[in-house]
């Protein structure tokens, strides 16, 4: 059963779940072992994000053992090859690592006490992704839902709950739900038609705890569905957190208000 | 002239906000505004944190000078040693002592109290488990006695805010109604007490716990003490000591998690608090500080603490407990517990009592009733 929490701000969800990932970074580096953290990028993380970069200066966390595992990479075909877009873009996953987790968390950390490593999957091998996080584990996985498809990561409805690491199509849907994300695409033509990403399975096989944050007003939809769900459901991926260990939902209050949300 | 204090991630009752202006007229706050009013002197934080002051309600001294015998030069500079460390409100703890000198150790107290230096007088004895004695020379423990109660508590003329009881002592459950009746609040510690009394005195009116899980019998399986019975009621607030000696960390979490509107950190400080390692005297009994770790010379007992309120919120972030909570335990809960009217919370009209810290929560300024104590910050 998945046990769902309502907060009154982001901020204080951020806080919450940033304050869980700084007592398990603390018991890992006692126990001199690597901390394993999956990330999404986009919106609904970041407070999370700036929680824990807050917590990481408070704390004087040493996050030399931490890996930031991203969950996702926007594609490009080339010549009929995938490979990943330019990290500089401004929308590219592995830059908004960078930007807006592994980067303040290394200055929040100090000098040789950042992040050990980032993982992006690589659309040349996806593979080695579920390789990596399959030998590692993950600690805790941080889950976002798409606003309009219940997309999670890169994974559109439809998906089988054993898909693993891949590349994908991204469907009209989640590419809309981009230029939300990514307000720099302006379009949804500019925003890449691939994506990829970790599989349903890889999150729910790997991940010893996993935590979907969902706040905003155009989260109502998605937020009905996960508090109407108890098992996965393709037609909504985001599901994929009641199957997964030791699951829980975050919401804020303007998500879980009742009135029909924006579809 | 009024103040505002900007720039800052300001830690209010019910949230923590970086976009207003904190307006002090005077001694008072007087608004939390979206930015300064016209005519306003602005004061520039710099991104740092701004706390309500903290409100230190067990507390034996600091800086080498106890508030035992309530000498007035020795409260001022005790007082003064936990102001600038942000303990911006103090009510002055007395160890067991005999009860005609406690009775005059009180009435030095009361004009301290009329003069603001303390907020209040907290006695911690001499009605407390001989069992449980902690730091307390057993020989002067003794029983309630109506008497000796109305004594200390006329003393005080309202300057008693809190008295710490042992309820199953002979008297224990009357002497707690009597101090209600006084107007103070009563404290269930330094106890024996099985979950029955301890629940007995809860509903006789005890509000407090002093110092929660020490000096009282821990909690069992099949009796659960008094532990159990404060935690669990919601009526009463619980004090812990945080300085890594006192409590385990896991178990301040716990308390925070089932209790957290109720926790209040508290320094239980000795007046080798802010000295170095050595010997020192508590209610005449010897004191060995090594380490930070203030105790017994014979026996060993913990005898108080030699941390701050500040150091006991440092450690309950670095814990994990979340800042607002973490500040409420410092600030307004243990004020509201006694009774403290306007302070311990970044609220109009309430007293301008607030610390400004750095990145890592250390302390780079104190604000008192409006004033700045030591140099004034011209900026940050």
């Amino acid at each position: 059963m998945t046990e769902s929490t309502v907060f009154d701000t982001p901020a204080q969800l951020g806080e919450t779940l940033a304050i869980e990932i700084a007592n398990g970074i603390t018991a890992a580096m006692a126990e001199r072992r690597p901390y394993v953290l999956g990330c999404p990028g986009g919106r609904s993380p970041r407070p999370v994000y700036a929680a824990l970069a807050t917590q990481v200066r408070l704390r004087k966390l040493d996050l030399s053992r931490v890996v930031v595992a991203m969950m996702d990479e926007y594609v490009e075909s080339v010549n009929g090859r995938y490979r990943n877009v330019d990290p500089a873009a401004s929308y590219s996953c592995a830059g908004f690592a960078a930007r807006e987790i592994a980067g303040p968390l290394a200055r929040a950390a100090g000098p040789g006490r950042g992040p050990s490593a980032v993982w992006v999957p690589d659309a040349a091998d996806p593979d080695a992704h579920e390789q990596r996080l399959h030998e590692s584990g993950i600690d805790l996985f941080i889950l976002a839902s798409g606003a309009s498809d219940g997309h999670v990561a890169f994974n559109p409805p439809g998906t089988h709950l054993a898909a693993t690491s891949r590349v994908v199509e991204l469907p009209e849907t989640t590419r809309r739900d981009n230029v939300a994300t990514f307000p720099q695409f302006g379009r949804v033509e500019n925003v890449p038609h691939f994506g990829v990403t970790v599989g349903p399975a890889t999150i729910v096989a790997n991940s010893a705890r996993a935590v979907m944050v969902v706040h905003g007003i155009d989260k109502r939809v998605t937020a009905a569905r996960l508090l109407n769900s108890t098992t996965y459901d393709e037609s909504w991926p985001a599901t994929v957190l009641h199957a997964c260990h030791h699951p829980s939902l975050y919401l804020d209050t303007t998500a879980t208000r009742p009135g029909a949300g924006p579809e | 002239m009024t103040l505002a204090l900007t720039n800052a991630r300001i830690v209010l009752p019910e949230d923590v906000v970086d976009s207003v202006a904190l307006r002090v007229d005077g001694d008072r706050i007087v608004e939390v505004a979206d930015r300064p009013a016209p005519g306003d002197t602005e004061l520039d934080l710099g991104g740092r944190w701004l706390v309500p002051g903290f409100v230190d309600t067990h507390v034996h001294g600091g800086g080498g000078e106890s508030f035992q015998s309530g000498e007035p030069e020795a409260v001022r500079r005790a007082v003064a040693h936990h102001r600038l460390r942000g303990s911006t409100t103090v009510v002055a703890s007395l160890v067991s002592r005999p009860v005609g000198e406690m009775v005059e150790s009180v009435a030095r107290l009361r004009e301290l109290v009329t003069d603001g230096v303390v907020a209040g007088v907290h006695l911690e004895g001499p009605f407390l488990s001989e069992g449980r004695c902690g730091a307390h020379d057993p020989a002067l423990l003794r029983d309630p006695d109506p008497e000796l109660v109305r004594q200390l508590l006329d003393a005080g003329r309202g300057a008693v805010r809190m008295v710490t009881i042992a309820p199953e002592r002979a008297g224990g459950i009357a002497a707690v109604r009597a101090v209600i009746a006084a107007g103070a609040v009563a404290a269930v510690g330094h106890t024996d007490a099985t979950y029955a009394v301890a629940r007995e005195a809860i509903g006789a009116g005890a509000t407090v716990a002093t110092h929660l899980f020490n000096a009282m019998a821990p909690l069992h399986h099949r009796e659960p003490g008094p532990v159990l019975a404060l935690l669990d009621d919601e009526r009463v607030t619980v004090e812990l000591i945080h300085d890594h000696e006192h409590l385990h960390p896991s178990v301040v979490r716990h308390v925070f998690a089932v209790a957290g509107g109720r926790t209040s950190l508290v320094s239980d400080a000795i007046s080798a608090a802010g000295l170095s390692d050595g010997d020192y005297l508590l209610g005449g009994l010897g004191v060995v500080v090594r380490d930070g770790a203030a105790r017994l010379a014979e026996g060993g007992a913990l005898a108080g603490s030699t941390v701050d309120v500040h150091r006991a919120f440092v450690n309950a972030v670095r814990d994990g407990i979340a800042i607002a909570d973490a500040v409420a335990s410092a600030a307004s809960t243990p004020a509201r517990a006694l009774g403290l009217d306007h302070v311990g919370c970044l609220t109009p009209g309430f007293a301008a009592d607030v610390l400004v810290l750095d990145d890592d929560l250390e302390i780079v300024a104190v604000m008192k009733d409006g004033g700045w104590l030591g140099d004034a910050p011209q900026r940050f």
